[in-house]
């Protein structure tokens, strides 16, 4: 019995266990090693796809609240076409919520000045969209921005009643530094002060009148006082060499039919602007 | 050291898809798993690449492997198992749709080209727990508690299975020694 059975395994032996020769086991292991390498990469694969999946929501949602001047604003533009796809308002609420944004920041008035027009000219150019207008109160809208530029003196908010005035016609962010016209001036605005007559701290209040409609920015910046006035039929730009602290201010409002004054008054430190309508 | 033994002390190192790991596991394993793969299938190439099937699927597997060497050896040589059966029923309905008529147990298995051809011709006429059984004791040289980890028996039944498949290999073997070759060797 132990002999067949020896014979029998010696037999199975022979036929079946033979050494495994070098290439045999060089091609197994380049196998092994090729499918520990193809997961690894399709792991790699994975692993970048699901941070990106998880990513690219994340810093979306995370550019939702963002304004001009933050790091994440561009992602905000850039996802915006896709998104007013599905919410056409999309663009018009984000330009409307950066104004108050900024304005909450206090925000320099120029990145406020440029959030503001582009405010204004989106709802200005989306007031014919039907789609827009059944899924969202412009008018409200309007009246969200009107108070975010007003808390920012960007526009003279003091009448309640105005809520129902036009959409202010804002004015370009980078005004023109043309000569002035003096044929086209204001016949009560003042003369340029030359840089003698630099404001002092207890200067007297400077006055002048706008008598028709249109937009004013008074600039006030390290380099001087610079007013421009643009309405339909024509702009003037009044500029001083005035030396004063680097601040600038910009405002722009319409008042059909009013005649508006506007006192500029540098108190050294500040340069306020006061908007009195007659 | 026994097999298991090397295996438990091989298996951080395999589970870490170390390549040194997977150069012992071959030294250790492969020449067992190619005998055991060629006396299901009958043909050494076809075993060859049965086991590289398995040693690649084992990769997969391994990171997430929690066992020790005996249940590494069972994986292994359960997956080979498998893989060899699975050969067999496509060989087998390949075989149909070829000839249209039901074959007897020995043709779906290449006899030819095999250094011995009575031995396969007699390993193809029993049954498929006879054969797994036989081939992993005397050719895999596994113990009795490991074949029946692996098929799922218990060790009587291993021990069993494997008398009645000796048995009847001897009886198949002697029948064909008597007779004279049909296919001849050929190596």
């Amino acid at each position: 019995m132990s002999d067949e059975r020896d014979g029998l395994d010696g037999r199975l032996r022979t036929a079946l266990t033979t050494d495994v020769t070098t290439d045999v086991r060089r091609r197994h292991l380049s196998a092994m090693q090729a499918a520990v390498e193809g997961r690894r990469r399709t792991k790699r694969a994975v692993t970048a796809l699901v941070a990106a999946c998880l990513l690219v929501p994340g810093v979306a949602v995370a550019a939702e609240g963002s304004a001009p001047g933050d790091t994440l604003y561009p992602v905000k533009r850039w996802a915006e076409p896709v998104r007013t796809l599905v919410h056409p308002e999309v663009r018009l609420v984000h330009r409307v919520e950066e104004v108050e944004i900024l304005v909450a920041r206090r925000a320099p008035s120029e990145r406020l000045q440029r959030a503001l027009s582009d405010a204004a000219r989106e709802l200005e150019g989306r007031r014919g969209n039907d789609r827009i207008r059944t899924r969202i109160d412009l008018q409200r809208l309007q009246r969200r921005l009107e108070a975010a530029a007003a808390a920012a003196g960007l526009l003279d908010d003091t009448d309640p009643g105005e809520h129902n005035r036009p959409t202010p016609q804002l004015t370009d962010p980078e005004p023109t530094t043309t000569p002035a016209r003096p044929a086209e001036r204001s016949p009560t605005t003042p003369p340029a002060p030359t840089a003698d007559q630099a404001p002092a701290a207890d200067a007297e209040p400077r006055e002048f009148t706008i008598d028709d409609v249109g937009n004013i920015t008074v600039m006030v910046s390290a380099d001087g006082v610079r007013l421009r006035h643009v309405t339909a039929e024509r702009s003037w730009t009044w500029r001083s060499d005035t030396r004063g602290e680097p601040r600038e201010i910009l405002i722009a409002f319409v008042q059909p039919d009013r005649t508006i004054r506007a006192t500029i008054r540098f108190d050294g430190r500040d340069a306020v602007l006061i908007l009195d309508r007659r | 050291m026994d097999d298991a033994g090397r295996l438990d002390r091989l298996v951080p190192r395999l589970r870490k898809l170390d390549q040194t790991a997977f150069g012992e596991l071959h030294d250790l394993l492969a020449t067992r798993m190619i005998g055991f793969a060629a006396g299901q299938l009958g043909s050494r190439h076809a075993a060859e690449d049965a086991v590289q099937d398995v040693l690649v699927e084992l990769t997969r597997h391994l990171p997430r492997f929690r066992g020790d060497g005996r249940a590494l050896l069972a994986w292994v040589f359960t997956a080979l198992r498998n893989r060899c059966t699975d050969q067999h029923r496509r060989r087998r309905r390949r075989h149909e749709d070829l000839h249209a008529e039901v074959p007897d147990a020995t043709t779906s298995m290449p006899v030819h080209h095999h250094p011995d051809p009575d031995l396969a011709h007699a390993l193809a006429q029993l049954t498929e727990a006879q054969r797994v059984a036989v081939l992993l004791r005397r050719v895999s040289g596994l113990g009795g508690d490991e074949v029946a980890d692996i098929m799922g028996l218990e060790r009587t039944a291993v021990y069993a299975l494997c008398a009645r498949a000796e048995e009847r290999l001897r009886a198949l073997l002697a029948t064909s020694d008597l007779a004279p070759r049909s296919g001849g060797e050929t190596g």
